[in-house]
């Protein structure tokens, strides 16, 4: 574990912290939901009560097949007459008043053993959640206002009434007052098997053998549980399954995790990855320091232009096309110059003259024709 | 406290948590969207990046709480630095009041952002937020919103 590990503040019944105490080694406990949840899943079946069909059912009438060759199917039918029973099919799960497939027995498997160990881990892993603010309000619990997580109280209350201003002080009783709203009616037929409200966990208070009066003052808000420290409960610690109940511990019994878990108590479970800040280690320089320089994105292509049709495209290929397009722009302006020049007034008005003279109408016997 | 890495807490809450909303269809394909709504997430997406939980550092707009109501703000900026989100929640977020006019409240996000990368994210909900306060005032007129291909 390591070496110094960090003080957390003791708070007194007016709010103020008090005094500290060492962080009790467990909470360094890598953080393992898929445990949490395993052995959760796991133990939440030790609680159940055992139920099944009446082992008889379906099955209280001598009834045999017909056979073949009746016209009806070859299901068991019941024997004799006089009744409307006779002669109906009976035993198959199709049949009204047939056994139901595969009939639930009383001998299922209902508990599960799960290892200590699992079970001392998955304990651990909750407890080390617990002291993690933003898996804490990832639960849902109401903490914002709280001083510190986790929360150490020196002060003790053993009436509900001094047990609310406690809470009040400390920051915890917007969690109580969120549980207390949320009761509603249970969805289903719960309602009407003495589970007729369902509401969300508060505050999980837990005390030591010595402070044990405290569970008078606190075992009646809605949502609050209390609990011993020698006895913790993955079913408290992770209800749902999901690590970061909202603890609220008593100085005593956070001094007893010291001797519970660690050097002088059960092995707490080492974590996988000696440093899981994934961001830390990729930006590390024995990270950065070996990989590949950073790939710029995909180079985006502009259409393809014909440079026999496009100017620019042209232009881009050629260094001397614009000196070329403007030389033929000129050339061309010369040749129409002096194609123009060609055809001058000078031509145009000796065409005319011809023309002129050789329409002219006169007189056609003038020289003797 | 214990520090947890924001990247190990990430990994923890990922997968479900009290704020996640999904929305839509199971998968990407049908349209499937994660939004979270806890205080701090300036996108309200349930990713690392905009996670107000995970995160140890973020900034985030919102409506008014009440203790800054007094001053006159209509919006607040709230902001977690990472020296006493990991032990101390009551003192993990600040929050300032953003009474001042549109252009130096902005200016006051972009200054004090704890985190380049969601300081764009940041000045457009405060944008957002500002103009849906005034046009509930009735100083503004809210920009026409554009409706899908089919509606009307």
């Amino acid at each position: 574990m390591s070496a110094t590990r960090p003080l957390v503040s003791v708070f007194d019944a007016s709010g103020a912290a008090s005094g500290s105490a060492t962080l009790p080694a467990v909470f360094t406990a890598p953080l393992r939901p898929d445990v949490v949840q395993f052995v959760h899943t796991q133990i939440n079946k030790n609680a159940r009560q055992a139920y099944s069909v009446n082992i008889g059912a379906g099955h209280q009438t001598s009834a045999v097949s017909w056979g073949t060759g009746r016209a009806v199917s070859r299901i068991p039918r019941v024997g004799g007459g006089g009744t409307q029973r006779s002669g109906q099919a009976a035993f198959g799960n199709m049949c009204r008043s047939g056994r139901m497939f595969a009939p639930t027995k009383i001998y299922r498997k209902w508990h599960r053993k799960v290892n200590v160990s699992q079970r001392r881990f998955a304990v651990a892993s909750a407890l080390a959640a617990a002291a993690i603010p933003a898996l804490v309000m990832a639960r849902g619990h109401v903490v914002s206002e709280v001083p510190e997580v986790p929360l150490v109280m020196s002060a003790s209350a053993t009436k509900t009434s001094k047990a609310k201003e406690l809470l009040q002080a400390l920051g915890a009783y917007a969690d109580v007052e969120k549980a207390a709203d949320s009761k509603q009616l249970r969805a289903g037929k719960g309602k009407m098997r003495n589970r007729r409200y369902v509401l969300r966990k508060g505050p999980l208070v837990i005390h030591s053998a010595a402070d044990k009066d405290i569970a008078q003052g606190f075992r009646n808000f809605a949502g609050v549980e209390v609990c011993d420290v020698s006895r913790l409960n993955l079913l408290q610690l992770a209800p749902g399954g999901h690590m970061g109940r909202f603890c609220v511990f008593t100085e005593s019994a956070f001094a007893a995790l010291d001797t519970m878990y660690g050097a002088n108590g059960k092995t707490i479970p080492t974590a996988e990855m000696t440093n899981a800040d994934l961001t830390r280690i990729i930006n590390s320089d024995e990270i950065q320091s070996v990989v590949n320089p950073m790939k710029t994105g995909n180079k985006t292509y502009l259409r393809k232009k014909n440079a026999i049709t496009s100017a620019k495209a042209l232009a881009k290929l050629s260094p001397y096309a614009a000196a070329n397009r403007a030389s033929e722009t000129k050339a061309q302006a010369t040749r129409k110059a002096s194609k123009a020049a060609k055809k001058s007034t000078k031509h145009r008005a000796a065409g005319k003259a011809f023309y002129e003279k050789v329409s002219a109408q006169g007189d056609v016997c003038e020289d003797g024709f | 406290m214990v520090n947890a890495a924001d990247s190990l807490v990430w990994a923890c809450i990922s997968k479900n948590n009290s704020f996640m909303v999904k929305r839509n269809g199971r998968t990407a394909r049908t349209g499937a969207i994660r939004f979270s709504s806890e205080a701090g997430n300036v996108a309200s997406l349930s990713t690392f990046k905009y996670s107000g939980l995970a995160n140890s550092r973020t900034i985030d707009v919102t409506s008014t709480a009440s203790a800054d109501a007094k001053k006159g703000a209509d919006l607040t900026m709230l902001k977690k630095t990472s020296s006493k989100a990991g032990s101390k929640p009551a003192k993990a977020t600040q929050s300032t009041p953003l009474n001042k006019c549109f252009r130096s409240s902005v200016s006051a996000v972009e200054k004090q952002s704890a985190r380049a990368d969601l300081t764009a994210a940041a000045k457009a909900k405060y944008t957002g937020l500002a103009n849906g306060k005034k046009a509930a005032k009735g100083l503004r007129k809210m920009s026409k919103v554009t409706l899908g291909r089919g509606t009307q």
